[in-house]
């Protein structure tokens, strides 16, 4: 078997777990940033609970997904987790701060205590979306590393046009995508309401959509070349496009789940899209492209793939498994009880 | 030691994980006593019956 085959496979695998991060804790976080745009007690507590049995269980994707690049891409991790170290802590924090907010919020009667961890949840979730793309736009642009995949530089490098761009993307595909879960959870009133939110939401993140599809084919031409060379990857974009657009009528037909499925689908594609462009490279370097960090040049041995090649075989199933369970167990509209948050 | 995380960035790191534990802290004992004055409800005072 060609040797690189194991490189290649664990370049879509760890590409599969941060992907389906983004689709599950994804919903989560738009919620979060949709929290402070609804009024009344009752309301902001039918978003949490709507949240409630699946946050924390979203979030352990982002740790299989880290998991997986530090053992399957070892100088990467080191790379990204030691060059991006304030950013890392920063976004540890937020997701402390919305685990807390989110589980003390209803603790208590006050008034003042629930405003003050409504705004914790909201603004932690927004700012938690918005560093995750501000991640992924720098891996993109580049950053500065040397031979040694050393990174040279400081956090407010971080935050240049195109990073900030890629965070409000971010931002606004997690809220599009919190709207819909929120019409799947919704009833009455409140299900009014948020059916109302679909529509803005789809339209800002289309907006986004386009400018980041132009900046990133004017600055960064690189990440069109696989579909240039290889014009059939335009189905991606395409089909990215067509299950945006397809999420509108079917929330107009009351269909929410399809909805969903197709705000999910749009997120698959998305990154898709975004992985083509960047293949193999994990993290680009810029000013010297040539000492960007690929899925060959930054793994672990072949052996070492091999064996978590074999964990993956058994483990993935097992958590696609429980995932399908609770997401079954807890279908359905949600409905206040003693045991709700 | 590290070449990428300068010393000023663990100790920035350092005294944030302080500053939350110790305000999480305060939020967990406000919380406690809270709970502790309150009592607990009256059904689950109610000795349930051996075997049920």
């Amino acid at each position: 078997m060609n040797p690189e085959f194991y490189n290649v496979v664990w370049y879509l695998l760890v590409g599969v777990l941060l992907t389906g991060y983004a689709i599950l804790d994804g919903f989560d976080l738009g919620v979060g940033a949709l929290h402070l745009f609804t009024r009344g007690d009752r309301n902001r507590r039918i978003f949490l609970n709507a949240i409630g049995p699946f946050w924390d269980g979203n979030q352990v994707w982002l740790v299989t997904g880290g998991g997986a690049l530090f053992a399957a891409f070892p100088h990467v991790y080191a790379t990204a987790f030691s060059g991006f170290y304030l950013a890392f802590i920063l976004l540890l924090f937020t997701l402390i701060f919305r685990g807390v907010s989110i589980h003390v919020r209803s603790l208590r009667e006050h008034p003042a205590w629930r405003r003050f961890w409504d705004w914790a949840f909201g603004i932690s979730s927004i700012l938690a979306s918005f560093l995750i793309g501000v991640a992924l736009g720098n891996i993109a642009w580049g950053v500065p590393l040397d031979t040694q995949f050393r990174y040279h530089g400081v956090l407010w490098q971080q935050l240049h046009p195109y990073a900030l761009l890629t965070g409000v993307t971010v931002v606004a595909l997690f809220v599009m995508h919190g709207a819909i879960y929120l019409v799947l959870k919704t009833e009455g009133e409140l299900n009014r309401q948020v059916r109302g939110w679909v529509r803005p939401t789809i339209i800002f993140f289309v907006i986004m959509y386009l400018m980041i599809t132009l900046a990133t084919l004017l600055y960064l031409p690189r990440m069109a070349e696989p579909f240039r060379n290889n014009p059939v990857l335009f189905l991606v974009p395409i089909a990215s496009v067509l299950a945006i657009a397809n999420i509108p009528r079917e929330v107009h037909r009351g269909r929410e789940f399809w909805a969903f499925v197709s705000s999910g689908a749009a997120m698959l594609f998305l990154l898709g899209l975004f992985a083509i462009g960047m293949f193999p490279e994990l993290i680009h370097s810029r000013p010297d492209a040539a000492n960007s960090m690929t899925a060959f040049n930054a793994s672990s041995s072949q052996k070492t793939l091999q064996v978590m090649l074999l964990m993956a075989v058994i483990g993935v199933p097992l958590v696609l498994g429980y995932t399908f369970h609770i997401y079954r167990i807890f279908r359905g509209k949600v409905e206040l009880d003693s045991m709700s948050y | 030691v590290s070449d990428t995380v300068s010393a000023s960035n663990v100790l920035i790191s350092l005294i944030l994980f302080t500053l939350i534990y110790v305000a999480l802290f305060l939020v967990f004992i406000l919380l406690l006593d809270q709970k502790v004055r309150k009592g607990p409800l009256p059904e689950d005072l109610v000795v349930a019956k051996e075997g049920s």
